[in-house]
């Protein structure tokens, strides 16, 4: 019996299966609308019930963020573990040496992963890459939402501004989790089809020990995990 | 009195001239200068025919009876009917008349319909090509002329005409301009239909395309200073994607620019004169305020011109390619880390 660390709690699991389904549906709806002069994105807006309920869809799935974006705030400020999660994805001075280690790591001049605490500065980076995204796409959303009302607030130029930032960034945001998150999660040797954690919320000892040197020998410490 | 001398007229010279020379013998009335009936309201008609009329148009070989083939006898004692063209002008006539589709097109168009319908204020062929004066469509002094045009259509269509008389094409028109539209480049000719109809050059979901046939042809609009960017422009706004999906209320061209009153933007009559456009978007946003004029209508991030738009494209530009890029050789590295460590196990 392989021993089990519990990596994410029901809250977060839960909170990440909701961002991402809303995130999938906003990038669909998103994007088949950037994309409405191509054959591709007519199809999908057929497919999404025509322009009108394309945006209902669109809009629904925001509020469905929105909502997770508001609980993840309490949850951090509030929750204990919620504290803990943000503590973990702190950035330290350590990471920079630790980028090193891992390009030497990477090159073949180093035996070992550099020892990253709870989580690796790609992960912490991609934290806050999505918390900074997603109150980008929200705010800039919600001016759009009220359209036209917007424009007597503020000059129009503002307002096609705002229209820019939100679908240009939504592109990046959707590349970013294409290329990369779905790379390191679903397609990277030994992840595929994909690492189940998301869904168990829990890795097992030797792959803590293998990936997160430094959390396998704080919880041998506290005694959460046997040798 | 005039018709018992008419009468008397014909009696003395008798049949044998008409067979002989029958153009001659219509121009014995027609051809007088004050030759004219008083309808019993007091109208006055002319119905001089100026001999070169005919001897100048596409007709010039015809003679009168082949159209008014119902004046068997001169003089006539009934008001000839008014002239049918199709006796001669349809698909596979014997006489030389023009083969074409427009016949057909007329009886199809809101015109030949309601004509067909019985609406004697209805154009029928000679209302617009003239009757014994037709020619050429093209020709220096054709009724329907580039220059004419709009006036034929005017006699019927006459507040319609005074806006266009008004309007940056029909100013520039007057001045004997070849490129700007008169009215059948974008109502159409023969086919010309009511903007109801969803086949209509002018429906409201066929106005971006109608306008972009001179508005997106550089070669056309760029010596007057008019982008021929605009027409894309629109398409990719809220207001053209949703009028390509289909929305029957969303802004087309002519819903801000007018379609015959247009005036070019720095015209303080214009409907997009910075000053007028709080009214103009307010026909469908009625909470419209000045902040609406602040900013270009037609923006085009790839273009210098948009502003702070145009760098706020290219940084997202950058850094979209940029973050891909260390997206990749992040990939790459791992892949081939994996790789080594396989090999060494």
């Amino acid at each position: 019996m392989p021993q089990w660390i519990q990596r994410f709690t029901l809250s977060q699991r839960i909170q990440h299966i909701l961002l991402f389904l809303s995130l999938l549906v906003l990038a669909l709806t998103g994007l088949s609308l950037m994309f409405h002069d191509t054959a591709l994105g007519q199809f999908m807006i057929r497919l999404e019930g025509g322009l009108e309920a394309r945006g209902r869809i669109h809009r629904w799935s925001a509020v469905v963020l929105i909502a997770v974006a508001i609980y993840h705030h309490f949850s951090i400020l509030f929750a204990v573990r919620g504290q803990k999660l943000v503590r973990d994805f702190m950035l330290q001075r350590a990471d920079l040496k630790k980028v090193i280690q891992s390009l030497k790591y990477i090159s073949g001049k180093r035996e070992q992963h550099p020892d990253w605490g709870k989580f690796s500065l790609f992960q912490k980076l991609q934290y806050f890459g999505v918390i900074l995204g997603v109150a980008t796409m929200i705010f800039t959303g919600l001016i759009l939402w009220i359209g036209p009302a917007a424009i007597g607030l503020v000059p129009k130029w503002l307002v096609d501004m705002t229209l820019l930032v939100h679908g240009r960034e939504g592109l990046l945001i959707f590349l970013i989790l294409l290329f990369w998150h779905l790379y390191n999660v679903h397609l990277a040797p030994g992840n595929f089809p994909m690492n189940m954690s998301w869904i168990t919320g829990r890795i097992t000892a030797d792959e803590c020990r293998e990936l997160y040197p430094g959390e396998y020998r704080r919880l041998l410490e506290t005694g959460e995990i046997k040798e | 009195m005039r018709r018992f001398w008419l009468l008397a007229f014909a009696a003395a010279f008798g049949t044998a001239i008409v067979q002989a020379a029958p153009v001659q013998k219509c121009d014995l009335c027609h051809a007088k200068p004050g030759f004219k009936k008083v309808l019993p309201d007091k109208h006055v008609v002319s119905l001089y025919v100026p001999p070169d009329s005919l001897a100048n148009s596409v007709h010039r070989r015809r003679e009168c009876g082949d159209c008014h083939r119902d004046v068997t006898e001169i003089p006539h004692k009934q008001n000839p009917q008014r002239v049918d063209c199709t006796t001669c002008h349809y698909i596979g006539n014997l006489v030389g008349a023009p083969e074409t589709a427009i016949y057909e097109q007329y009886r199809e168009s809101v015109h030949g319909r309601a004509a067909l319908a019985g609406n004697t204020k209805a154009p029928r062929c000679q209302d617009c090509h003239g009757a014994h004066d037709v020619r050429v469509p093209n020709a220096e002094g054709s009724s329907l002329s580039k220059k004419n045009l709009a006036h034929s259509c005017g006699r019927c269509h006459v507040t319609v005409y005074a806006k266009f008389a008004m309007s940056v094409h029909g100013k520039l028109l007057e001045q004997g301009n070849p490129n700007v539209p008169t009215c059948t480049d974008c109502h159409g000719e023969h086919t010309i239909e009511s903007p109801e109809e969803p086949s209509s050059s002018v429906f409201a979901a066929n106005i971006p395309n109608t306008c972009s046939r001179c508005h997106a042809a550089e070669a056309i609009v760029a010596k007057y200073g008019v982008s021929p960017e605009q027409v894309n422009t629109y398409k990719e706004s809220f207001h053209g994607i949703a009028t390509t999906f289909g929305s029957k209320t969303a802004a087309n061209c002519s819903s801000c620019h007018g379609a015959h009153e247009i005036l070019p933007p720095n015209d303080p009559d214009s409907w997009i004169y910075p000053a007028n456009i709080p009214k103009t978007c307010g026909k469908c946003h009625p909470e419209a305020n000045a902040n609406w004029a602040k900013g270009k209508i037609h923006v085009d991030a790839s273009k210098k011109d948009a502003g702070i738009i145009y760098y706020v494209a290219n940084f997202f530009k950058w850094l979209t390619l940029l973050t891909l890029t260390g997206l990749a050789i992040n990939i790459v590295l791992d892949l081939y880390r994996r790789v080594r460590g396989h090999r060494k196990a």
